[in-house]
């Protein structure tokens, strides 16, 4: 009996590990990839690693297109996406879970019902209204659209029905308005899923990319997504180890975050799943 | 008693509308307004720089002259599908396969789940530029491994029958390690009580799982296959980046066309048309899930 569970586990093991391995070749092969001699690539007998590191692609990259421009924009955009969504959702979120209105559970569902339209049938409004308002190759066409969110009100709502009323009810006994209540019992108390919901919110703001491609043009705009692609466009297939390091300096950030916050991020996948 | 109650009920009102005046103002102008704006540019003939044309509903009668003559509309549906039916069943036995190793509790399991994570944090942008190389067909690693087994191995992104198969792969190894951790919350959701209780029955393995976690599971498997389905409509990024469209018209999806009659061809009436079909169809493919939530899975009681 126990030599059949060692056996299941080192089974168990090989599948993990097989499948691991597979996540991160590309990854690895990115890594290397962005250090080597760029006509390395091209010659028949391909040795793993590369000659030596040149690091050179890296400079290269970071001059042959703005990307110090890239990277500024995408922190810029993501903390201000995130910050916004943070605080209107958690307002509104509070709403709809403590306070007692007229048509509260119908303006609840017309907000859920928002989540189910895609972004590709707003876009050509959106533009349209960008162009009008002339934001195109702005930072408000990239921020103020998203800085309101139906999905991050609906998560934190949950999250603020869970907390006891009998706190908040001797808060009120002591005077507390709904201000100060939401202020210095609520938020609090939600610090686990507004972390959750953070890092949800930045990682769709920092990866979003075709709203970024249709309302920005100039070059110093971009946000790295965008920029990635103009390197791309750029470099076409003539060198990959240039490519490969935009890549890593793309990738890079929103790696070391999630390993930082792994804990958060998964609890914000998973709360995406009790979505129904 | 009364009057107090009301004046009660007034103050938590106000307080409700300076809660929600931000976020509803955010999504009135920026989610719903733009469903009715369009709807109605839908109805014109309009490419932004000249003044619209009203044109009724020609733009949807262009579609269904599309659909049905089967012109390149009919072909980017049928591509469509074809990268929905080629990744949801994939993603989805893999990830549940995936999520069913990591729900054992042995040592060293929460650095696979991370590995596994990866891929869904990192821009699609980057993934699509590693892989568009990964394939090449001359030098990319693919390939390089692939020559030492076999005599020829595929042109992928370059080959007609082989570019969207190697998009397929591509997403579902981007996407699986997020469906995991859906699958896996699941898992852990379901009651050791339940299997305590068909161990005593003399279940095996299989039959625990056939009997007891596919069944308890059924609500998590039909949001994530609602949610894939949606997403595979919705493909874009990795087509723009790693194929354009081409071998067009091989892996010109939806959306691709989409963006491309509207932001390449300024085609906007007709490019929204196109979005709002879209959008119907999304909404009953949700709306059919939501009944179906309701009629088939099983609760656990």
């Amino acid at each position: 009996m126990k030599r059949r569970a060692l056996i299941i586990d080192i089974a168990v093991y090989l599948a993990l590990g097989a499948v691991g391995v597979s996540m991160l070749v590309p990854f690895g092969w990115m890594l290397i990839a962005s250090l080597r001699d760029k006509t390395e690539f091209f010659s028949q007998v391909g040795s793993l690693l590369p000659s030596g590191p040149h690091s050179d692609n890296y400079v290269q990259a970071w001059t042959s297109v703005p990307f110090a421009s890239f990277f500024a924009n995408s922190v810029l955009v993501a903390v201000c996406v995130t910050l916004g969504q943070l605080i209107t959702c958690s307002f509104s979120a509070y709403a709809f879970a403590r306070l007692r209105f007229k048509g509260r559970d119908a303006l609840f569902i017309a907000y859920l019902s928002t989540m189910m339209v895609p972004t590709q049938v707003t876009m050509i409004p959106l533009f349209v209204l960008m162009v009008k308002l002339r934001w195109i190759d702005s930072y408000l066409a990239l921020i103020v659209p998203f800085v309101a969110s139906a999905y991050g009100c609906f998560l934190l709502r949950q999250f603020f029905l869970t907390i006891p009323q009998e706190l908040e009810d001797a808060a009120t006994i002591d005077g507390c308005g709904h201000w100060s209540i939401f202020a210095r019992i609520i938020l609090p108390l939600s610090k686990p899923a507004l972390s959750a919901f953070g890092v949800i919110a930045f990682l769709g703001s920092w990866n979003s990319f075709i709203w970024p491609l249709i309302v920005i043009n100039r070059p110093s705009m971009k946000t790295l997504p965008i920029g990635l692609q103009s390197l791309q466009g750029y470099y076409g297939d003539g060198n990959w180890a240039v490519l490969m390091a935009g890549a890593v300096v793309a990738a890079l950030p929103m790696l070391i975050i999630f390993l930082i916050a792994q804990k958060q991020f998964i609890e914000g996948i998973t709360l995406t799943g009790l979505k129904e | 008693m009364n009057t107090r109650k009301s004046l009660r009920t007034g103050r938590e009102a106000a307080a409700a509308a300076g809660f929600l005046a931000p976020s509803f103002i955010g999504l009135l102008v920026f989610a719903i307004v733009p469903i009715f704006g369009a709807l109605a540019v839908s109805l014109l003939d309009w490419d932004i720089l000249t003044p619209p044309k009203f044109v009724g509903l020609a733009n949807y009668v262009t579609i269904w002259e599309g659909l049905t003559k089967g012109d390149t509309l009919r072909q980017v549906l049928a591509n469509t599908v074809y990268f929905t039916a080629g990744t949801v069943p994939l993603a989805m036995a893999a990830s549940l396969a995936i999520a069913l190793l990591l729900n054992r509790k042995i040592w060293g399991v929460a650095a696979f789940r991370v590995i596994y994570f990866l891929p869904s944090v990192t821009s699609i942008v980057a993934l699509s530029i590693i892989w568009r190389l990964m394939y090449n067909p001359e030098y990319g690693i693919i390939n390089r491994v692939l020559g030492l087994v076999i005599a020829n191995p595929p042109g992928w992104l370059a080959d007609p029958n082989w570019s969207m198969p190697a998009i397929i792969i591509m997403s579902v190894w981007t996407g699986v390690g997020y469906n995991a951790i859906l699958y896996l919350a699941g898992l852990q959701g379901i009651g050791a009580s339940y299997y305590e209780a068909a161990r005593i029955d003399g279940a095996n393995a299989w039959q625990l799982f056939r009997h007891v976690t596919w069944p308890l599971l059924s609500p998590t498997t039909l949001f994530i296959f609602t949610m894939s389905v949606i997403g595979g409509f919705q493909v874009f990024t990795q087509i723009y980046m790693m194929t354009a469209g081409r071998p067009t018209p091989q892996t010109t999806v939806y959306v691709y066309h989409v963006y491309s009659q509207a932001f390449t061809s300024f085609k906007l009436g007709y490019a929204s048309a196109l979005a709002f079909v879209l959008f119907l169809t999304i909404l009953v493919v949700t709306l059919a899930q939501l009944s179906v939530t309701k009629r088939w899975t099983f609760y656990g009681n």
